[in-house]
């Protein structure tokens, strides 16, 4: 690319200078007049002028773009009634110029936290002639996007490859290179999560999040899982309901993180973080403090009959109850509803259970109630037939008497086992005068020494005697209390038979 | 016995006999461990035991008028007592007679009416407090007072009624439990339950029988 200079002096006829140049040449020629006259018209053929007229003496550039013959033509007049024209030629021939294309060494990108990055376009050798430019796109072998700027907005994605060429014109084009199309980026893995211990049946637990990047969303998974359990964004708490840890064992979760697509991610894919929390379930008692249910003795044919409701403690968590046995027995928890089970309970409520009774006497319809561990039975005993039963019934030392049972349905209070104290008279306030016997009257009949005798609740002396009088009419049997004193004395005796 | 019914113990003892007016007693109130209880005596009865053991625990009573008096006929809180007159725990169990109480109104149970038509026996006013049978006795005179040996099992309960114990300027008239197996005086039978009872007089000490029965017996299951 060569700059020529010329100067020439027009003539009335016409003086004409030749200057050969190619195609990136410009020809600066200055121009004079005689007289200095003015040129008027400056012509160009098969190449470029500026400008198109000028004053004498100046200069007129003259570039060119196609090849063969060129000439400009410059021309003044004198003017008047008989005008003078002065004319001056430059011409010659135009030849194409040398074009080196370009040598592409290769496309490289920035990594900025952003959806986009920047790819340039790198050279190792400019070329010559004609014009630089640069092309550069993702997915196209022959990227076409001429331009003179190196550097183009390349859009991240999960796939593909970026092409980038330059040329000097358009039949001198570089080598094509290329680079994979910049990926996507991960989330921040700078990420801490806090372990928890949850109690026994709790449905959710939860980790809270520290040094979280603001912006990227957070997931719970299960330790290098692939779903889901809870996620948030940035720092704070996550909540999480399933995959929970049973009754006294550990579970370990890993965070997972979203990049955004404004920075850089591709806004669905978590990845791991690696940084990982445990949640522990507290161990379950499900043994609770000893109960019973109180039994029902002497129960009706064929009737529905219910323990005392009895408070459960000393587990943790919902324990499975069971019921089962003879006469359909049910539980109920609480208020709840009867039910067959199996049913569940947690601390601190009432159980309760019911069963029909035998449609036989004496008979026993026992129901075994299950709560966790523990076991216990609901019996109800129906009553003996009419007209008496031998046997059948626990305790007994033979084939007579009558046990009778505590609230407890199991102590016995009456048996033929011990003697049964009945107070047959008193207490009575006897005066019993100085040296003289005062008889407490009773019918002796069956009574001895043996079963029966008086006790006291007060008594005035503490010489006297008591005497049985066992034979006679009944109006002078009795207990005899003497005083041998002089004095009386009051006693309060009463009689006991046992 | 031309109605009514009897029930008779296995030794063929009366227990319930509703041809008589006898009325038989009802467990109304029992405790583990106390210094006191609540009685009147015109109709209800006390049988204890002292919650404590060793080589001689005494046992009885005062009331809380002077000098341990009281009046039968009213309640009256009766303090557990050894032979210094200083409180001990007891368990006791107190029984009152059927006459006296309400009638069981649960519909179900065995309820006995005697001769007179009061209540002789009512299963349903038990409530919880278990039973009490007498298994010893000793009648009234037959003993002197000296350490007189009544049973071996010192976990029996004894009746209260007229026992004292004031402290020892008062007498004592009460029982020691043995819980050691020696023979040595004056407790010669070694373990068990013994009488005790004396006055002082000017300083002298004098033997005091036992005017009335002792009955002894054991709570619970019967």
């Amino acid at each position: 690319m060569t700059t020529y200079t010329r100067s020439v002096t027009a003539s009335f006829g016409n003086t004409t200078i030749t200057q050969n140049v190619n195609t990136t040449d410009t020809v600066e020629v200055t121009v004079s007049m005689p007289g200095n006259v003015t040129i008027s018209t400056i012509s160009a053929s098969n190449c470029s002028r500026t400008p198109a007229s000028m004053s004498s003496g100046s200069t007129c550039t003259v570039t060119f773009s196609g090849t063969g013959s060129y000439s400009v033509l410059f021309m003044g007049s004198s003017g008047g009634k008989e005008p003078v024209f002065y004319r001056a030629t430059l011409n010659g021939n135009v030849s194409s110029a040398s074009v080196t294309a370009p040598t592409a060494s290769s496309v490289t990108f920035d990594n900025p936290a952003s959806a986009d990055t920047t790819a340039t376009v790198n050279l190792s050798a400019t070329g010559s002639g004609g014009t630089l430019q640069y092309a550069c796109e993702a997915g196209d072998t022959t990227p076409d996007n001429w331009q003179s700027g190196s550097t183009f907005t390349i859009a991240r994605g999960s796939s593909g490859t970026v092409y980038a060429r330059a040329r000097r014109s358009s039949t001198t084009n570089s080598n094509t290179v290329n680079a994979s199309r910049p990926g996507f980026l991960t989330g921040d893995t700078a990420v801490s999560a806090t372990s928890s211990t949850i109690a026994v049946g709790a449905t959710s637990a939860s980790t809270t999040l520290s040094s979280a990047t603001a912006g990227e969303t957070y997931a719970v998974r299960v330790n290098n899982g692939s779903s889901n359990l809870a996620t948030r964004t940035g720092n704070g708490a996550i909540s999480f309901t399933s995959s929970l840890p049973s009754s006294g064992n550990t579970s370990t979760y890993e965070i997972f993180v979203r990049r955004p697509t404004s920075t850089g991610g591709d806004g669905t894919t978590y990845t791991a973080t690696n940084d990982t929390f445990t949640v522990e379930m507290t161990s379950q008692d499900t043994t609770p403090n000893s109960f019973t249910l109180q039994n029902v003795t002497n129960a009706g044919l064929s009737t529905v009959y219910q323990s005392v409701a009895q408070q459960v403690t000393g587990i943790t968590g919902t324990v499975t109850v069971s019921v089962s046995g003879e006469g359909s027995p049910q539980v109920r928890i609480g208020s709840g509803s009867w039910t067959s089970g199996p049913t569940t309970i947690t601390n601190n409520y009432y159980i309760n259970a019911r069963l029909t009774s035998s449609a036989s006497n004496s008979t026993a319809h026992t129901a075994t109630v299950t709560v966790g561990t523990y076991s216990t039975t609901f019996v109800v005993t129906t009553v003996a037939a009419s007209g008496g039963s031998s046997g059948g019934t626990s305790g007994g030392s033979g084939d007579y008497g009558i046990e009778v049972y505590d609230t407890d349905g199991t102590t016995t209070v009456l048996s033929p086992s011990t003697r049964y104290v009945n107070f047959m008279q008193g207490p009575q306030t006897i005066t019993v005068p100085g040296n003289s016997t005062v008889l407490l009257q009773q019918d002796m009949t069956g009574l001895t020494t043996d079963n029966c005798d008086l006790a006291f609740t007060d008594f005035g002396s503490f010489v006297f005697s008591v005497a049985r009088v066992t034979t006679g009419a009944v109006s002078s049997q009795g207990f005899e209390l003497t005083n041998p004193g002089a004095g009386s004395f009051v006693a309060k005796p009463y009689i006991l038979r046992f | 016995m031309a109605y009514g019914v009897q029930i008779f113990s296995a030794n063929g003892n009366i227990q319930v006999d509703s041809s008589t007016s006898n009325s038989g007693l009802i467990v109304i109130d029992a405790a583990a461990s106390s210094q006191t209880v609540s009685a009147v005596l015109d109709k209800e009865l006390v049988f204890a035991k002292p919650v404590a053991t060793g080589a001689q625990i005494t046992m009885g009573w005062s009331g809380s008028g002077t000098g341990g008096g009281y009046d039968p006929a009213v309640n009256t809180t009766f303090t557990f007592r050894n032979i210094s007159g200083t409180a001990i725990n007891c368990s006791y169990i107190k029984v009152k007679v059927a006459n006296e109480l309400t009638a069981s109104t649960s519909g179900y149970g065995l309820q006995v009416y005697n001769d007179d038509g009061d209540l002789a026996f009512d299963s349903g006013l038990y409530n919880g407090d278990e039973g009490f049978g007498i298994t010893d006795f000793v009648k009234g005179g037959d003993f002197n007072g000296y350490y007189n040996f009544i049973d071996s099992d010192i976990d029996k309960y004894c009746l209260m009624n007229l026992t004292y114990a004031m402290g020892a300027g008062f007498g004592y008239r009460g029982y020691v439990y043995k819980n050691t197996t020696n023979t040595s005086a004056p407790m010669t039978s070694g373990k068990g339950i013994y009488y005790l009872g004396y006055l002082m007089i000017f300083n002298q000490s004098y033997s005091f029988p036992n005017f009335g029965c002792i009955l002894v017996g054991e709570g619970g299951a019967v």
